[in-house]
């Protein structure tokens, strides 16, 4: 997939020079200066409404479509959660679009897995080759259906995947991001307050961030609020976090911390509010249950700020202050829920912890505090989905005290890896997820991937995990794809669109599409084998005919489908808010109850969406019955997942949870412990590896994106400087850096901003993938040097309890 | 020699082939030859070089020159200059090549005028010398400009822009000094009587002008205090390249005129100017740096550029030469000495233009140097190592300067000692 | 009219939105050294803690521009509204303007062969009033406007605030109007002692005066 070409000089400027003269089109097209070009703009000109999808936040943006070419992205001012931004990566996702290593038409793998060697093939030879494997598989397998398992990455058509995958095809092994991304956050909070919600950042007074790194991290509308608002302008804010981020560069207050610590810190913040009573206690006595049995707990663990200041690093006369300011502060004081991954062990734990103290000061459901906010529902469809009587339950069921519906990615790699499942495992469907980089330990990846009959990537690029795919099915960007509509809650709540901006360019199709020809192509053959093995099927069909299984039991594999996702998504709006709201939403890219009444321009930099009388601030108090599935809103989280939860452990809905007894039966600890054991501690000379996040990058997605490569073109290890200092390393150094399971080479960057028992590196580069003409090679990948270990209670990656060593080359 | 006379004028008539192809010419040839691979190289990179804009792939995204244009940009390296250094060693050099060409011319004006025989007799060889100097620094700065849109200098012009300045300055100066050569090697002796005094006069008045204006090229960059705080730059100008063009006539008088009978004599005005003028230089150059920006003088004296400054201008440019001549003694000595100073001397051009540069423009907010990339470290001084193209363009200039000296000389027999 | 940006910098993350979207909105040429715009960064410790400032910057648009004086052929120009501008194809490249910056705001295109430089999205600020930077900017750093519109956001924002300016003592009047952070220990770390801090009736005369002299030079085109 590599172009050679020598560099310049004389012989090659005809090809230069057509170079030259492509640019000057691009150019002149687009500055049109005079009156001809603008009349020509004029015609030929579009702006488009869409949705974002260069990360999870989903901003407006509106298109600039000129001749056909996608020449500009804009913020789209009436989506209240985006606050009329586009952050760097949603401006460069122009050339998302215009990669030239994009995936362009379906490949066939030809040589052996990994090596990047493929066929182009038709989109009929690629369902044909995934129908050949499929009935030879699920032969073997007596019609198994979770046999196959699959992976999905987050995005607006995750659940178009998800449909096929479970409801139709009939595989219970699906993973997806939530193990190796905030599921212990999610879960923490749901468990304890009964929702994650939105830390309303725009009104609270204090904030304590720790971990939490919204500079860089940038999460909608949480960034644009708080950083208008820090340093003397309203909310204070406290950054607890190993590095000196762009976060803690706003802060009022700096504290660096060891890594893994957090929970240590936070118990001890409890401990100052409890043992000084300064807690709301009014709201504790009308909202928490069990208080009695944590306070006795904190009291008696003798959880003290000295007792903290000797694992965290953090003086305890800090910690006594921190815990009283934001008392003061109480109810508009927020402990920051966090997002990212997992960290410790006691991860879990330290979540509700953190949910626990925001909880004392009050600070729930109120404006200024954690809310809940409202959603706007939208119009259902129901999948006829077929019961297969030999499909077998997940494989890692029992790795870890409470597995959900998006599965322990690590635990499930592991045992395919290890080879010991419970059934064989024979193929896996991944959709816009690159495990080969997001799942630590890279080498137990690959060695999963070559284990597998059957591979199926479904991606816009070519990335490390689609080298190990048998057949590479191309989906299209978000630029030219329509995607199911989506209803964001909160205070401030709306419907958004991503509307197609242009064709589909090259071979490539949506998944809406995919599904629909790999369904049409499947049906058939795969009812066949269910004939055969299935005795529950082969009973119903002796009783009624055979058709008639086959239409009521929703054999069709491909019917969800075949409706274009434009109809699919009118009628979802139509059938709720009528069709003015779609022709709006369609229109405009935005739609919410009285927009045209409410959305106020203020000034070129504000826009009002909703009045601060009719936001939804507090709306436990506003509706009679609560519901929380109302109410819980977040793009990574998967609802039916958070509602199973909570239904199978019991949690009485609208009181904070300070005691889950129920959980205490799984062995896990009814309430938040500090547990010297399972603190990795970081042996002399060594260092604790931490990842995180660049405002330029997301993830692995972005890492052959021109244009951003251009802001940061590779990824350094940070360390500390006294300690690069000890090993001889300066600024620029390729050193190696080795753990347990694997090693990696990066160039150094000393600093004096990270704290000397940790070393950092941005996640998100080093693919190996010989399709990425830019990302190829580039820097280093943390993945293939953490090491696989899960925290105990959901199965999730512990991302920074890596003991490494790092040494200049 | 056959000559043929036109207006007054002496010309050989000296067949092509001895013209092009001696001894002197083939060395010309060979530096000229160097620069041409210099002008080739920094065409390349200029016009033929794969460069991208942000909306070139929106046109054609797999087109393969653009990917390799992009991944240039991004991980290799893209323009001829970066922002923190737009002028570098083509400015160095014309500022060496043109100062010290009309610095020669101004001298033998001006010795003229102090009635010094020796330098009366060789006059027309040392104007021609200097005029060479002059094209080989136009030559230079000729491949450092866009010449495709030279037309714009006379479709509009702003008056009272430096740089436009230079070409109304040379269209003049240039056929001024023709002139004045032509007087000096014309037989008509009368006419040169008769005007000889006005057009020293003028010909003083034009070096002045012409130094003045290059002054004004520099002081016009506000920011650049190093240029802007150099007290009377033109001043300078005239000092610095006086002793430079002493440098290299000591050098020419060794190839030209050594077997000349007052040779010594010739020598010993070189090295009395010469002694007096670096003694000047020096006592300039103290009270200058009293008064720069002490940010630029920092880096200049005590900085990454201490080495080239004490190192290489002040102890070629002054101290050496300074001991070697400041008693009369062999004419080898005061050879070595101006060697010294003519070498010293482009050090000091060289640290001019590049320590005008050298304070990064990035202390913006006067609380340190700012830098833009995530991981990298800020700059407290800016260099840029010349390269190869432009190296070999400097050497190309000298070949100019020779081929256009020896061709003058070989049809108009210039270094031949004249009587007035 | 004479256009003209205040910067509310205390605002600033460094996410480099503003550079992309310059890039994008304007076609620049690709390369690390070839910002229109950029996001200065100075790092610094006080005992022994740490700090950054973050200093989101463009050409000043300076009244009395010392790059359009240095321009031999007038490519370097004022355009409508005071806007500093280089006609690309009057460019002879004799750099004298990336010389005479004080803010090192200009580069050379080599698409173009000529000098590049911000132009205040002049393409796309009557239709929408601002530029592509502060459009996009996620925590609205920056307040494009008119400076002789006394109804306009920026004069309303400049006559709320008190501002600097960068490198004022070059004297070349810039137009770029940095705001006083509203936290005096982050306006310590953030300015220079040297800098002066202007108000908008101690500002405004000095640039009337200026721009009644120089604005005879700006083109209406």
């Amino acid at each position: 997939m590599k172009v050679e070409i020598s560099r310049r000089r004389f012989l090659q400027g005809t090809v230069a020079l057509s170079v030259a003269s492509a640019t000057s089109v691009g150019v002149t097209s687009v500055m049109a200066n005079d009156e001809k070009k603008k009349n020509q703009k004029e015609s030929l000109t579009k702006t488009i409404p869409t949705v974002c999808e260069m990360c999870v936040n989903k901003c407006a943006a509106l298109a600039s479509v000129k001749n056909g070419i996608v020449t500009k992205l804009d913020p789209n001012p009436y989506f209240p959660k985006s606050r009329s931004m586009l952050c760097a990566r949603g401006v460069a996702g122009i050339h998302a679009l215009y990669d030239p290593d994009r995936l362009k038409y379906p490949l066939i793998r030809t040589g052996e897995r990994g090596d990047g060697k493929y066929k182009r093939a038709t989109w009929d030879e690629a369902y044909e080759y995934i129908k050949d494997k499929l009935v030879k598989i699920l032969d073997e397998e007596k019609d198994n259906r979770s046999c196959i398992g699959y992976c999905a990455g987050e995005g607006m058509a995750e659940h178009t995947f998800q449909v096929f995958m479970s409801d139709k095809f009939g595989s219970s092994n699906f993973v997806n991001h939530s193990s190796i991304c905030l599921q212990t956050a999610i879960s923490g909070y749901a468990l304890t307050i009964g929702g994650y919600g939105q830390a309303d950042l725009e009104n609270a007074k204090y904030v304590i961030m720790a971990g939490a790194n919204r500079a860089e991290a940038i999460l909608t509308p949480d960034t644009m609020d708080l950083f208008k608002r820090t340093r003397g302008r309203g909310a204070k804010l406290v950054v607890v976090d190993p590095r000196y981020t762009n976060t803690a560069v706003h802060a009022d207050t700096y504290l660096p911390i060891k890594p893994g610590t957090d929970l240590a810190f936070v118990l001890a913040l409890t401990y100052v509010a409890i043992s000084e009573k300064i807690y709301n206690r009014r709201y504790v006595a009308k909202n928490f249950s069990d208080f009695d049995k944590y306070e006795k707990h904190i009291l008696e663990s003798q959880y003290t700020p000295q007792w903290a200041e000797k694992i965290t690093g953090i003086p305890a006369r800090e910690i006594e202050k921190i815990a009283r300011d934001f008392m003061a502060n109480a109810p508009q004081a927020i402990y920051y829920q966090g997002r990212r991954s997992t960290w410790a062990k006691n991860d879990f734990q330290l979540r509700r912890a953190q949910a626990i103290f925001t909880a004392l000061g009050g600070g729930i459901d109120l404006k200024g505090g954690i809310i809940f906010g409202k959603n706007l529902p939208l119009g259902g469809h129901s999948v006829n989905s077929p019961v297969y009587a030999n499909a077998q339950p997940r494989i890692e069921k029992k790795e870890a005290s409470i597995i959900g519906g998006s599965g322990s990615w690590i635990a499930w790699r592991n045992m395919i890896a290890e080879g010991r499942t419970p059934y064989p495992m024979r193929g896996l469907f991944a959709y816009k997820q690159n495990p080969m980089l997001s799942v630590p330990n890279t080498a137990k990846t690959k060695e999963m991937l070559t284990k597998l009959d059957l591979v199926v990537v479904i991606d816009t690029m070519p990335s490390d995990t689609a080298m190990y795919a048998d057949v590479i099915l191309p989906e299209c960007t978000y630029l030219e794809r329509e995607d199911p509509v989506k209803s964001f809650g909160g205070s401030e709540p709306a419907i958004v669109l991503r509307q197609k901006v242009i064709e589909p360019m090259y071979d490539t199709k949506p998944v809406n599409e995919i599904m629909r020809g790999l369904g049409q192509k499947l049906t058939k053959p795969l009812f066949e084998i269910s004939k055969k093995y299935d005795e529950d099927l082969q009973e119903e069909i002796e009783d009624s005919s055979e058709e008639d299984i086959f239409d009521e039991n929703g054999y069709d594999l491909a019917e969800p489908f075949m409706e274009s996702q434009e109809k699919i998504n009118e009628h979802s709006v139509v059938s709720v808010y009528g069709k003015d709201a779609w022709n709006t939403l369609r229109a405009k890219g935005v739609y919410y109850p009285h927009m045209e009444e409410y959305f106020k321009k203020i000034d070129n930099n504000t826009y009002e969406c909703y009045p601060k009388d009719k936001r939804f601030y507090s709306v436990l108090k506003l509706e009679e019955e609560f519901d929380p599935e109302k109410f819980l809103h977040d793009t990574c989280v998967n609802m039916e997942d958070i509602a199973e939860l909570k239904r199978s452990f019991k949690t009485p809905n609208g009181k904070i949870e300070c005691y889950l007894g129920s959980l205490g039966k799984k062995g896990i600890d009814p309430m938040p412990v500090w547990r010297d054991e399972q603190y990795v501690n970081v042996p002399e000379g060594k260092f604790k590896l931490i990842s995180g996040r660049h405002a330029q990058f997301t993830q692995n997605a972005t890492q052959n994106n021109i244009m951003l490569l251009e802001l940061m073109k590779e990824n350094y290890v940070w360390i500390n400087d006294k300690e690069a200092l000890k090993k001889g390393i300066n600024f620029g150094d390729e050193v190696e850096i080795t753990s347990s399971v694997g090693k990696v080479r990066i160039k150094a960057y000393p600093t004096s901003r990270i704290v000397p028992c940790a070393v950092f590196f941005v996640h998100g580069f080093g693919a190996k993938s010989t399709g990425l003409t830019f990302g190829y090679r580039n820097g280093a990948s943390d993945n293939e040097i953490i090491e696989d270990t899960i925290e105990p209670v959901f199965g999730s990656a512990v991302m920074h309890d890596t003991i490494v060593d790092v040494r200049r080359v | 020699m056959e000559k043929c006379l036109i207006c007054g004028l002496e010309i050989n008539k000296i067949p092509l082939f001895k013209l092009l192809f001696n001894k002197t010419m083939f060395v010309a040839y060979i530096l000229i030859l160097a620069g041409f691979f210099g002008i080739y190289e920094v065409i390349g990179e200029r016009y033929f070089s794969v460069v991208a804009n942000a909306h070139a792939s929106g046109i054609d995204p797999t087109n393969p020159a653009l990917i390799e244009a992009m991944k240039n940009a991004v991980f290799g390296h893209v323009g001829e200059v970066t922002r923190e250094v737009p002028w570098t060693l083509f400015i160095v050099n014309y500022m060496y090549m043109i100062y010290t060409g009309s610095g020669i011319i101004f001298l033998v004006a001006l010795a003229e005028l102090l009635n010094i025989k020796v330098i009366a007799k060789t006059a027309a060889a040392f104007m021609t010398l200097g005029l060479a100097f002059v094209f080989a620094g136009l030559f230079t700065i000729a491949t450092d400009l866009n010449i495709l849109n030279m037309l714009w200098m006379f479709k509009d012009p702003n008056f009272g822009a430096g740089m436009w300045l230079m070409l109304p300055l040379y269209s003049i100066y240039i056929p001024f000094v023709l002139f004045e050569i032509y007087l000096l090697i014309t037989n008509k002796k009368e006419l040169v009587k008769k005007v000889s005094f006005a057009i020293l006069v003028l010909s003083i008045v034009v070096d002045i002008v012409e130094f003045y204006i290059q002054a004004k090229l520099f002081s016009m960059n506000t920011s650049r205090h190093l240029w802007t705080e150099f007290p009377i730059l033109t001043l300078y100008f005239i000092i610095s390249a006086f002793v430079a063009s002493l440098g290299v006539m000591g050098i020419f008088s060794a190839l030209i005129y050594r077997n000349l009978p007052n040779y010594h004599e010739l020598i010993e005005v070189i090295r009395k100017a010469l002694l007096f003028f670096i003694s000047v230089l020096a006592l300039y150059e103290i009270i200058a740096y009293l008064y720069v920006d002490k940010e630029w003088a920092f880096l200049m004296l005590f900085g990454p550029f201490k080495y080239a400054f004490f190192g290489g201008y002040i102890l070629l440019t002054m101290t050496i030469p300074f001991l070697l001549i400041f008693k009369e003694s062999k004419n080898t000595l005061t050879i070595i000495a101006s060697v010294c100073v003519a070498i010293g001397a482009y050090v000091g051009r060289y640290l001019f233009v590049y320590g005008g540069n050298a304070n990064p423009m990035t202390n913006r907010f006067g609380v340190g140097f700012e830098k833009y990339d995530i991981y990298d470290i800020s700059n407290s001084y800016n260099y840029v190592a010349p390269h190869m193209g432009e190296i070999l363009i400097v050497i190309g200039s000298f070949g100019i300067m020779i081929f256009i000296y020896k061709f003058l000389d070989e049809v108009f027999d210039v270094s031949k000692v004249r009587e007035h | 009219m004479n256009y003209a940006m205040a910067l509310d910098y205390q605002n600033c993350i460094n996410c480099k939105a503003c550079e992309i979207a310059c890039k994008e909105e304007n076609g620049v040429q690709l390369g690390a050294d070839k910002q229109r715009i950029w996001i200065g960064v100075v790092e610094g410790e006080v005992f022994g803690k740490p700090f950054t400032n973050f200093y989101p910057s463009q050409c000043n648009h300076c009244l009395d521009a010392p790059c359009v004086d240095v321009c031999p052929t007038n490519a370097s120009h004022f355009s409508k509204g005071g806007i500093v501008k280089v006609d690309p194809h009057k460019c002879i490249l004799c750099k004298g303007c990336m010389e005479a910056c004080p803010y090192d705001a200009r580069f050379v295109d080599d698409t173009m062969v000529a000098v590049d430089k911000c132009t205040f999205c002049d393409h796309r600020i009557e239709e929408t009033g601002m530029t592509a930077c502060q459009a996009t900017c996620p925590t609205k750093v920056r307040m494009f406007g008119d400076l002789d519109d006394e109804n306009s956001d920026l004069v309303k924002l400049l006559k709320a605030r008190k501002f600097f300016f960068q490198k004022e003592k070059e004297k070349t009047l810039p137009k770029l109007f940095y705001l006083v952070p509203e936290d005096e220990a982050y306006a310590k770390q953030s300015i220079s002692h040297s800098a002066t801090i202007h108000t908008w009736e101690s500002f405004k005369p000095l640039y009337d005066t200026v721009k009644a002299r120089r604005s005879k030079q700006w083109k209406n085109a």
